[in-house]
């Protein structure tokens, strides 16, 4: 479940473990072997993510978030096959690593939590336990010293009366409570890197905020720099410092959460914010016509030209890469700029046109 | 300018001779299962046609010989050429296996479907009296029955199927219990059919399937139970040729050294089952969409 | 709370055993034309039968029959054998350790083994070892039990001289002080450890034979299961707290895969004794089901029945402790 293989040349000719950057990732390709065909997950992507911030990664279903999160960490399906690129942490090449020392880096300097916690718990072993498991692994405390450090963890988390709880089996508490304690797993070892991938879907809207609430609080007061992977703006809006936009497969948008927001520069990017923008003076409902292209013959070109109201000639020649456009705020468009209000919908776009050139 | 909304998602999922051949792919096993089965089947039709020996007659003079050109695989104690028993038993067991399946899916379908419909305490009674039947070891039942009904191929059909109907049963009781609440069922009932009739034109035909997987898993099955009781002495009795039977009579000269005439009637079972289970295992495939 | 439960299950005994006891006796009473023949054995002075026949109460209605039938049953009269001349339950007494011994010893074997050999398949999956162990199932699941047997003697005995001659329990010259009728413990009780190594190896062949289907059988599920539980999101979290290997597929993937293998335990010991009939006679085990068998066949009618009850009882013991079993296992179980 978990050997990267590599056929490309691993690029790792950008080395000084930087200041603000705890990792790099440099045009990272990933595909899938499936019987019908190679599917390109991850088509070029680069990301730097802050030391002790917050990076929020949105996008749609299968536009690769999780396949990223999932290639750092290195728990991709034997299916799966990295073609190149490079994920440096600390300047360290991280897909350089064997399996052997990748499970030392797991949980302690990686760590991850995901979506939907009563199931991610395993529903035989007490809370206790499994975080015994953890701590014993890592931090090679014994039952008595695990126990100890649980408590306070599960006290950090906001878990009353973590005396009780700790015996409990996860289908005797609330989902809340799960993911609290997913929370408290994940930051147990004070990772360098926590990634969360959906961590609220599937919740409440009320425990959704108080869990990003303390999620926030921890990341923050351990120091570790987190990756947050969600579909829903409002949540990175809320959580997150900076904000990378994915789309199909490749980065588009990527910045401080405030820039991306308020200004957000790539079309994908302002449609999305439309969509879910509660217009006061709107009764209708936007989104974006047409559908994700097919990752199994992905088109050249830009990615989302069939979908864009400002693409032309140049969008369908080339993909553009990602390009700097003020402060950190980068976009990967050729017409970024030339619209500087949310974008424009081209009335006449023919929901599925195929072109020739998508067709390879 | 139209609107073809699907067309993009038409195109990209797989096309249905995709997914055949990948089911072929994972089923090749099944698929020979299922050509062995046919051999021995056929070998037993027509092989009579192709051995000169009696399978039934001794000749002593030819007791316990060695496999050989003759003998392609030996002699029994008795004398009579082992492959040719082999081939009349293949008769024998098929007959006795395809005729006790058959029975018990009938005999279990009825008993299942009346049992469901019925319910309440028909069905309570029912089923506890089936319960008690599988706390015995088939084995036994097998035996209890034959003993009391006296060792004959007949009798071991009859042990057969009474051993092998509260499978059905339940199989189909569960299926009923499911589609009782229909509403074709209501439908039919207030067009005016009979209970009679909505329990066998409407409810059993449609609990069918599972009972199609299961029969062909039992048909090995029921080859090894019938081998059993005749090896035992339960069974098939002399001089007819029973695969079980065989391996009885050669037993003691297995332990002798003279292994061929139990071991082709041993091997000859074993292939049997192995094809019947892998066949119907494929079958398992087809009918059941979950396990795809 | 637990007792109460093991108390209610127990209660199940009664309406099975009766339910034995009226399946038997429509076979041995109802079924037969003349019920007498099952019950003389090889007897044939007509007098003899005449007064068995009112002893039995053969004449006499089927409902009063049936009564008297399990008036003698309550007291503990099983009847009796006729080829030995012993009482149902003396013979019992004598051979039902030697068949218990076998069936646990083959229940352990196959249990131990299936466990890591399911594990191992189903976390090789699609490996070679995996279609090996696939094709080693499909097979054990087809082999006849008493042919393996045969075979196991011919190879192992015959030609190799490994494993001794399938005369029985122990070789002719050992004695054994039999205490508890388990040979395993006998020698260990008399500290006769020759004697406890000569028991194993005539215990291997039988116990070889009669566990190879279930072994199969019990290790294909467990490797089903597994493959399941190792797909599931908890075994994710695992892996991305960078356990170790042996304590993710082990044990917190192994646990959530034994309630479908428990029920399987459970049923397999009623499977085994029926498959220990059949062993008893290839090895020549001087055990409950052999005796049963040549009882049968010489027309005697009250051992089987005598048996069947017993393995009912087992039957239900074995479920009994499948269920007790889940509950430890697996919290979120309470009855």
């Amino acid at each position: 479940m978990n050997d990267v293989r590599m056929i490309g040349r691993v690029n790792s000719s950008v080395q000084e473990a930087s200041e603000t950057i705890l990792l790099r990732i440099v045009d990272l390709r990933v595909v899938f072997n499936t019987y019908l065909g190679r599917i390109h997950a991850l088509s070029g992507i680069d990301l730097d993510l802050h030391r002790g911030k917050i990076t929020g990664l949105a996008g749609e279903t299968g536009c690769g978030k999780s396949v990223t999160a999932k290639t750092i960490i290195q728990l991709l399906p034997k299916t799966a096959m990295v073609k190149t690129g490079s994920i440096l942490l600390d300047g360290e090449e991280m897909l350089r690593k064997s399996p052997a020392e990748m499970k030392g880096i797991r949980g302690k300097t990686i760590a991850m939590i995901f979506q939907d916690p009563r199931a991610a718990l395993n529903p035989l072993f007490t809370v206790e336990q499994q975080l015994y498991f953890l701590l014993h692994r890592h931090e090679h405390l014994d039952r008595k010293a695990a126990r100890k450090r649980s408590l306070e963890l599960l006290r950090a988390v906001g878990i009353d009366a973590p005396g009780r709880r700790i015996r409990n089996y996860p289908f005797e508490l609330s989902t809340g409570m799960c993911q609290r304690v997913m929370i408290a797993m994940g930051l147990a070892c004070e990772p360098k890197l926590l990634i969360a991938d959906e961590p609220t879907t599937g919740l409440d809207v009320t425990i959704q905020a108080q869990v990003l609430d303390l999620f926030r609080h921890l990341v923050y007061e351990v120091g570790s720099t987190a990756m947050l992977i969600t579909h829903d703006l409002g949540v990175i809006a809320e959580t997150c410092d900076y904000t990378g936009i994915m789309y199909a497969g490749r980065m588009v948008e990527f910045g401080a959460t405030e820039d991306v927001i308020d200004c957000p520069l790539h079309p994908y990017t302002q449609g999305l914010l439309r969509s879910s923008f509660t217009g006061e003076d709107d009764d209708e409902l936007h989104y974006i016509p047409g559908v994700v292209p097919d990752l199994l013959h992905p088109p050249a070109g830009c990615m989302f030209k069939a979908r864009c109201g400002v693409c032309d000639k140049d969008c369908e020649r080339a993909a553009p890469d990602m390009a700097e456009v003020a402060n950190e705020h980068k976009v990967a468009c050729f017409k970024a700029g030339t619209t500087q209000t949310m974008g424009q919908q081209r009335e006449d776009v023919t929901v599925g046109r195929t072109d020739e050139a998508s067709l390879s | 300018m139209h609107v073809d909304r699907f067309r993009a998602v038409r195109e990209r999922t797989a096309s249905s001779w995709d997914f055949f051949l990948y089911a072929l792919r994972r089923n090749r096993l099944s698929v020979i299962g299922g050509i062995c089965l046919a051999f021995i089947v056929l070998m037993g039709l027509i092989g009579p046609l192709f051995t000169p020996y009696d399978p039934v007659k001794p000749d002593m003079a030819s007791a316990s010989l060695p496999p050989s050109s003759e003998h392609w695989m030996g002699t029994d104690p008795l004398g009579m050429d082992v492959f040719t028993r082999i081939v009349y038993a293949a008769r024998i067991d098929a007959f006795i296996a395809v005729l006790a399946v058959l029975g018990a899916a009938i005999a279990g379908s009825v008993y299942g479907v009346v049992s469901a419909f019925y319910g309440r305490w028909i069905d309570e009674v029912m089923m506890r009296f089936l319960d008690s039947m599988q706390a015995f070891p088939t084995i036994l039942l097998g035996l209890a029955i034959a003993t009391a009904l006296g060792p004959s191929m007949r009798n071991v059909i009859i042990v057969l199927v009474v051993v092998n109907f509260p499978m059905y049963a339940r199989l189909v009781r569960s299926q009923i219990l499911y589609l009782k609440e229909a509403s074709f069922v209501d439908a039919a009932r207030t067009v005016g059919n009979s209970s009679y009739r909505i329990m066998f034109r409407y409810l059993l035909p449609n609990s069918l399937g599972p009972v199609y997987v299961q029969g062909s898993l039992n048909v090995g099955w029921s080859v090894l139970m019938a081998a059993s009781l005749s090896f035992i002495g339960l069974g098939v009795q002399p001089p007819d040729p029973e695969w079980g039977l065989m391996i009885s009579q050669g037993a003691r000269q297995m332990i002798l050294g003279e292994w061929w005439s139990a071991f082709f009637p041993g091997l000859f079972i074993f292939l049997f089952v192995l094809s019947a289970n892998l066949f119907g295992d494929g079958l398992q495939d087809v009918f059941d969409p979950r396990r795809r | 709370m637990r007792i109460y439960f093991i108390f209610r299950r127990l209660l199940l005994l009664f309406p099975i055993i009766f339910g034995v006891l009226v399946i038997t006796f429509i076979i041995g009473r109802v079924i037969p034309a003349d019920p007498i023949h099952l019950f003389v054995g090889q007897e044939d002075d007509p007098a003899f039968i005449q007064s068995l026949r009112e002893e039995l109460g053969l004449d006499e209605p089927i409902w009063t029959q049936f009564y008297c039938y399990l008036k003698s049953f309550l007291k503990g009269d099983l009847g009796m054998c006729w080829s030995t001349r012993n009482p149902v339950t003396t013979d019992l007494g004598v051979r039902l350790p030697a068949t218990f011994e076998l069936i646990i010893v083959s229940l352990i074997v196959c249990v131990v083994l299936a466990l890591p050999l399911g594990v191992l398949a189903a976390v090789k999956r699609d490996s070679i070892s995996d279609h090996v162990s696939r094709v080693v199932s499909l097979a054990g699941v087809a082999i006849p039990g008493f042919w393996l047997g045969l075979l196991l003697i011919y190879l192992l005995f015959f030609k190799l001289h490994w494993a001794p001659p399938p005369i029985g329990r122990i070789g002719f010259r050992t004695p054994i002080d039999s205490v508890t009728g388990f040979y395993l413990i006998d020698t260990l009780l008399a500290r006769n450890l020759r004697a406890f190594g000569e028991v194993w190896a005539y215990l291997a062949l039988p116990v070889a034979a009669l566990s190879l289907r279930k072994l199969a059988q019990l290790t294909r599920l467990v490797r089903s299961t597994m493959i399941e539980v190792l797909s599931s999101d908890y075994i994710q979290t695992a892996h991305s707290q960078g356990l170790k290997w042996r304590l993710i597929n082990y044990r917190l993937a192994l646990k959530n895969a034994l309630l479908p293998p428990i029920t399987q335990i459970g049923q397999m010991f009623g499977d085994l004794i029926g498959g220990a009939v059949i062993i008893e006679l290839v090895f020549a085990w001087p055990g409950a089901g052999r005796w049963a068998v040549t009882s049968a066949l010489a027309g005697d009618f009250a051992p089987i029945q005598a048996f069947a009850v017993i393995c009912a009882v087992a039957r239900v013991f074995s479920f009994l402790i499948a269920d007790i079993l889940y509950t430890i296992i697996d919290p979120r179980i309470r009855y």
